[in-house]
């Protein structure tokens, strides 16, 4: 009796783990490596960019090795935008915006009066009352520039497509050339506003946040020359700040910041996993094939730092006591600034 | 006075779909006025300087949209700073910008006329404390001239006419009363400025409208009523579509055509009317010789 007894249990058992068993995600392990003081600068040359990082904390910016290094160090003006390829430290108002490189070498300068930023290894200047956008080369010409009837509400870009949406209601998709392969003006809500928007890296799919009453939540798949909505949900209407928007490197999700609200769709299955979010997403990143998600976040406590799995389940949470704080990811290394130190942790799988 | 009289009352009818709003400050001071050189391109709204004071919606209406300075380092960048933007009746939006950080109520979406929006402030791209007001008109996609639907402002100043050019082949010739010239094709160009009673004669504006004359014929009309854009070009509407580059040479000097001059006697008129009806008229005799 006792025997049997033990046989079922085993036969429950096992067939518990053969039906509902999966497989372990990998485990990530963080190590720190090396802290950097941005206080004490070693400046030095190099005249390689492989393994050199882009970095922009409390006042300074400039570029560091993976050895902890700093090549190159300068304090901000008003704002900047860096890049592994160079940065742009500009004035509150400019006639020009100047280019420099890793080394703090002069590139070239961009005639044009505005803001500039970079997405997605791309250069754009915005117009300073936030109508237009110019499309810069990396020689700092000028390869094309559009004009819009309101604000922009978000520029993006993902391979060779530039994602626009306006406070009217209009998202555009532009080609690498500057041209319109795809303006839609919404009109499905009360009110028609666009708070944010991106595309993914292959173009296939858009993830858009529009509207109030309803706010609607969207993913857009393009078929037979156009962008179609795909699937869409609800959301409260109680957004009315630009939404930042995304994809993760493998394309396969969807991010989206509302208003205390942070979203991932799973586009395959287009399923929604939503929690509670306070405050502002100041960096995210999408560790290689991890399955993670990393958040710097600010609200009015502080900056945080969240690491999570795709399904929004987090595995890992701290509030950093910092005035500035940054996160970056680098060839499986992971910068994580706080006030005036990097500290850079090696990511392993596990 | 009859004129201005006509004048206003024809401006009134022309933008009678706007409802009448009220100043979004109580000191007023206009810096820069609609359709104005701004690094380059129109500038779409007006800037109203003074010291930092509270801001009030133009209408009751919605919170659409808010951009608050330094919110995340992957919004887009703005010149504007901190602005909002409100919803009201028909179609009307109104943006502020410039305003002082945290000083916006983003949590209070409808606003009345009584109620304060934000404190004018030295966010974005202008260093001074002031507040940016644009209005704009969704249902017809144009940016408006503020101006044209808020209360009329005293001012007695009227709108200066100082040089007036003719260019052919890179020749500046520049015109009075006793100029000959000899009869072709030739650009011709004013440098003309306008300023407020609450801004000081130093500050100069761009005037609201601005006609030509040639022989008493009314040969070009420059009105800055709405900008809209057209196939990507930023527009002036009611100037038979006049682009930035087309119209100002340089801050203060507009094109204002290409004409052919034949011999003869030739009288120059130009009108400047600034948005309260005042009028500055410049009258030039030209002889052109063959």
């Amino acid at each position: 009796m006792k025997i049997i007894k033990t046989i079922i249990i085993l036969l429950v058992f096992f067939t518990y783990v053969i039906v509902f068993g999966r497989p372990l995600n990998n485990e990530i392990t963080y190590s720190p490596v090396w802290v950097n003081n941005l206080d004490v600068t070693e400046n030095g040359k190099s005249d390689s960019n492989t393994g050199i990082y882009p970095f922009h904390l409390d006042g300074k910016l400039g570029y560091i090795t993976d050895t902890g290094k700093i090549v190159y160090s300068e304090d901000l003006l008003y704002g900047a935008v860096i890049d592994d390829k160079g940065f742009i430290n500009y004035s509150r108002q400019n006639n020009v915006l100047v280019v420099k490189g890793i080394n703090g070498q002069f590139q070239n300068i961009i005639d044009k009066p505005g803001y500039p930023f970079f997405s997605g290894n791309r250069r754009f200047v915005l117009s300073y009352d936030n109508n237009s956008v110019s499309k810069i080369n990396l020689s700092g010409d000028i390869l094309w520039e559009k004009t819009y009837g309101s604000s922009l509400s978000s520029v993006s870009a993902r391979g060779s497509l530039v994602f626009v949406s306006t406070t009217d209601g209009g998202i555009q998709v532009l080609d690498k050339l500057g041209e319109s392969l795809f303006y839609k003006q919404i009109k499905s809500s009360r009110i028609n506003i666009v708070y944010g928007g991106s595309i993914s890296d292959d173009g296939e799919y858009m993830v858009t946040i529009t509207g109030i009453d309803p706010q609607l939540l969207s993913i857009w798949k393009y078929s037979e020359n156009n962008y179609q909505i795909e699937n869409s949900w609800s959301l409260s209407s109680e957004l009315r700040r630009h939404g930042l928007t995304g994809f993760s490197t493998d394309n396969r999700y969807a991010y989206i910041e509302a208003e205390q609200e942070f979203f991932i769709i799973d586009i395959k299955r287009m399923k929604l996993n939503s929690m509670p979010f306070s405050g502002r997403i100041q960096y995210i990143n999408f560790p290689g094939k991890s399955g993670l998600v990393q958040i710097l976040g600010r609200n009015k406590d502080g900056y945080y730092l969240i690491v999570m799995e795709k399904d929004l389940n987090k595995l890992f949470y701290a509030s950093l006591k910092a005035n500035d704080s940054s996160l970056n990811i680098y060839n499986n290394k992971l910068l994580l600034g706080i006030d005036h130190k990097i500290i850079a942790y090696n990511m392993e799988a596990m | 006075m009859i004129n201005r009289f006509l004048f206003l009352f024809l401006m009134g009818l022309s933008v009678s779909s706007i409802n009448a709003f009220q100043w979004p400050v109580s000191e007023i001071s206009v810096l820069a006025s609609f359709g104005q050189n701004e690094f380059g391109s129109f500038l779409k709204g007006i800037n109203l300087g003074g010291s930092s004071q509270d801001v009030k919606a133009l209408d009751s209406g919605e919170l659409v949209f808010y951009s608050q300075q330094g919110g995340s380092p992957l919004d887009i960048p703005s010149g504007l700073g901190t602005y909002v933007i409100y919803q009201h009746d028909n179609g009307i939006r109104s943006l502020y910008g410039h305003l002082q950080d945290n000083s916006i109520h983003t949590d209070k979406l409808i606003v009345s006329l009584e109620d304060v929006i934000g404190k004018t402030g030295n966010t974005g791209m202008d260093p001074g404390s002031m507040l940016y007001l644009q209005l704009i008109d969704t249902e017809f996609k144009k940016y408006i001239n503020p101006l044209l639907s808020l209360p009329l402002l005293n001012d007695q100043l009227k709108p200066r006419i100082k040089n007036v050019y003719l260019l052919s082949r890179g020749e500046k010739i520049i015109l009075n009363s006793k100029t000959n010239i000899k009869s072709g094709v030739f650009g011709l160009f004013a440098d003309i400025r306008d300023s407020g009673d609450n801004a000081g004669f130093y500050n100069s504006l761009a005037p609201f409208s601005i006609s030509l004359y040639l022989n008493g014929e009314n040969l070009a009309n420059i009105n800055f009523e709405s900008l809209k854009v057209v196939d990507g070009n930023m527009l002036l509407q009611e100037s038979d579509g006049i682009s930035f580059e087309e119209l100002y040479k340089n801050d203060w000097e507009f094109f204002l055509g290409e004409f052919e001059f034949n011999p003869g006697d030739v009288m120059i008129e130009i009108s400047v009317k600034d948005f309260s009806g005042n009028e500055g008229v410049k009258l030039i005799p030209l002889k052109i010789t063959e």
